[in-house]
């Protein structure tokens, strides 16, 4: 199967000397995989997905990655003067698609998100929960095969969460697209993720696949000891 | 069920249909015909005055006078001021060279240079362009700064956002850049006008700051009338101005600036 996302021996640094906020990170993600990066805040995590962006470069290493993605953000990054409807249609536009096409797609992924009848709304009259449902819509807009996460469920409340998981599933399923997330929330990578890579202090320290099937609920056993799994991997057990 | 219906609210920078090109050409003709006016007054200037026979339709005549220069200085700043925040803000080492030198320009008096000013234009008897010269300096920093500190507050997320969705050059400009510092032009040309009006007071009482020069060479406008009418002792005159120029200034804020300070809210970022 082909591999959307290849990072060889890849370090970033930002100072000189160089301070490594990523270091000898080497990694492989399939097409159609669920990939969740987790670790503590300020372990390079979402270093690692702005590289995949084309946000950052990296400063030595190999990595192939797509040529455009979309990506949905934690502070949802829509832009306040646009609707509903035009911040969706301007990820469309930004890929010089026709009008027609774009049309279409804002109409589809508005549907996918259950946002149409919130079309003419502007962000700030919207609830969190919404605004990130928005910044899904607008990054599948792209028309990408790769869709990037930034933590975007932190700053919700674990009820919206909930919903979201089942919704992020969903399109995942029925878009078939790569998806590469970042958190800190445990458990919110286990309900997710096909495999979870655990990073600390700029290094992946271990890749732990998650065979449970779906939908996948906290209570149960097996999940628990998932979790427990990358606790410890992070514990340095 | 419930539907709820929400009336579509157009984005004054992205929609594009037949109505609003429509809109659009209006505003044009309409900013053409203020345009020719306004040449055609400076090739024109109607400003030999008698400070002892003024009657109502001169102090209209200077009204719209004052109107034009401020008018065309607030364009003039608009169009230097957001282009050079641009390029100051553009690096963070732009900004540490160019902020500095910004900083200390914006702090020299413009009264200061204005009779070397004076002296220049009226060489060339441009004494409308020395008046907007000056009301045009003292304007322009007040729209910078506001517009380099906007250009800050648009957060970090929302720029990449607008690299991984490909908006770059005039792009990112016109869809992202563009509207971002709506309010904070709003806000600077606001304070622009505001002290646009101080200092129009002085900029048409060219006389005092020409070498020999007689009230004959000052600029018919509010400015002008204030001064001299209070240097003869003419109340009722001074009064009169005063009066107009209050109204004019009270009218701007309501039918321009209020409106445009709503406005300004949707462009916001939380």
């Amino acid at each position: 199967m082909e591999t959307p996302i290849v990072f060889t021996k890849v370090n970033k640094s930002y100072e000189t000397p160089p301070v490594y906020v990523v270091r000898d990170f080497s990694l492989s993600i399939q097409r159609g995989e669920f990939f969740c990066l987790v670790g503590p805040s300020g372990c390079g995590k979402s270093t690692v997905l702005k590289m995949i962006a084309g946000i950052e470069n990296p400063s030595n290493g190999t990595l192939v990655r797509p040529n455009h993605v979309g990506m949905v953000f934690q502070s949802y990054a829509l832009l306040p003067w646009l609707t509903v409807e035009g911040n969706v249609a301007f990820a469309a536009r930004m890929q010089n698609f026709e009008e027609e096409k774009i049309k279409d797609l804002t109409q589809h992924y508005l549907q996918m998100v259950h946002l149409e009848t919130f079309a003419g709304k502007y962000p700030r009259e919207l609830s969190g929960g919404q605004r990130q449902r928005v910044g899904i819509a607008r990054a599948l807009a792209v028309e990408s095969d790769v869709l990037l996460l930034d933590e975007p469920f932190s700053a919700l409340d674990p009820l919206i969460c909930d919903e979201l998981y089942g919704e992020l599933l969903e399109i995942w399923e029925a878009t078939k697209k790569t998806i590469v997330m970042v958190s800190h929330h445990f458990e919110e990578a286990v309900v997710l993720a096909d495999r979870v890579g655990v990073m600390n202090e700029g290094t992946l320290k271990e890749i732990i696949p998650i065979t449970l099937p779906r939908p996948r609920t906290e209570d149960q056993v097996p999940f628990m000891l998932e979790v427990k799994k990358i606790r410890h991997c992070l514990s340095g057990g | 069920m419930k539907v709820r219906r929400y009336a579509h609210r157009p984005h004054l920078f992205y929609q594009t249909t037949l109505g609003r090109h429509l809109v659009s050409v209006g505003i044009v003709i309409a900013l053409a015909i203020v345009i020719t006016v306004l040449v055609f007054h400076f090739v024109n200037p109607r400003n030999a005055f008698d400070i002892n026979r003024i009657s109502m339709r001169d102090i209209l005549a200077g009204t719209a006078n004052t109107f034009y220069r401020m008018f065309l200085a607030y364009i003039l700043s608009l169009a230097v001021s957001i282009p050079l925040a641009l390029f100051i803000a553009s690096t963070p080492r732009m900004q540490r060279i160019f902020l500095p030198i910004a900083d200390i320009l914006q702090s020299v008096p413009v009264l200061a240079f204005f009779p070397v000013v004076v002296v220049f234009f009226t060489a060339y008897h441009a004494f409308e362009l020395a008046a907007v010269f000056v009301i045009f300096i003292q304007m322009i920093w007040n729209i910078v700064f506001p517009v380099i500190g906007g250009l800050q507050t648009i957060p970090d997320d929302v720029k990449y956002a607008a690299i991984v969705f490909n908006a770059r050059g005039f792009r990112k400009f016109w869809y992202i850049t563009l509207p971002a510092i709506v309010p904070f032009v709003i806000t600077g040309s606001l304070l622009a006008w505001a002290q646009g009006w101080t200092i129009v007071i002085v900029a048409e009482v060219l006389h005092t700051y020409i070498p020999h020069g007689t009230p004959s060479q000052d600029l018919l406008g509010l400015g002008s009338l204030l001064v001299d009418s209070n240097a003869r002792g003419q109340t009722s005159l001074f009064v009169a101005t005063l009066a107009v120029m209050i109204a004019l200034i009270a009218f701007i804020n309501v039918l321009v600036w209020q409106p445009l300070l709503h406005f300004a809210q949707r462009f916001r970022f939380d």
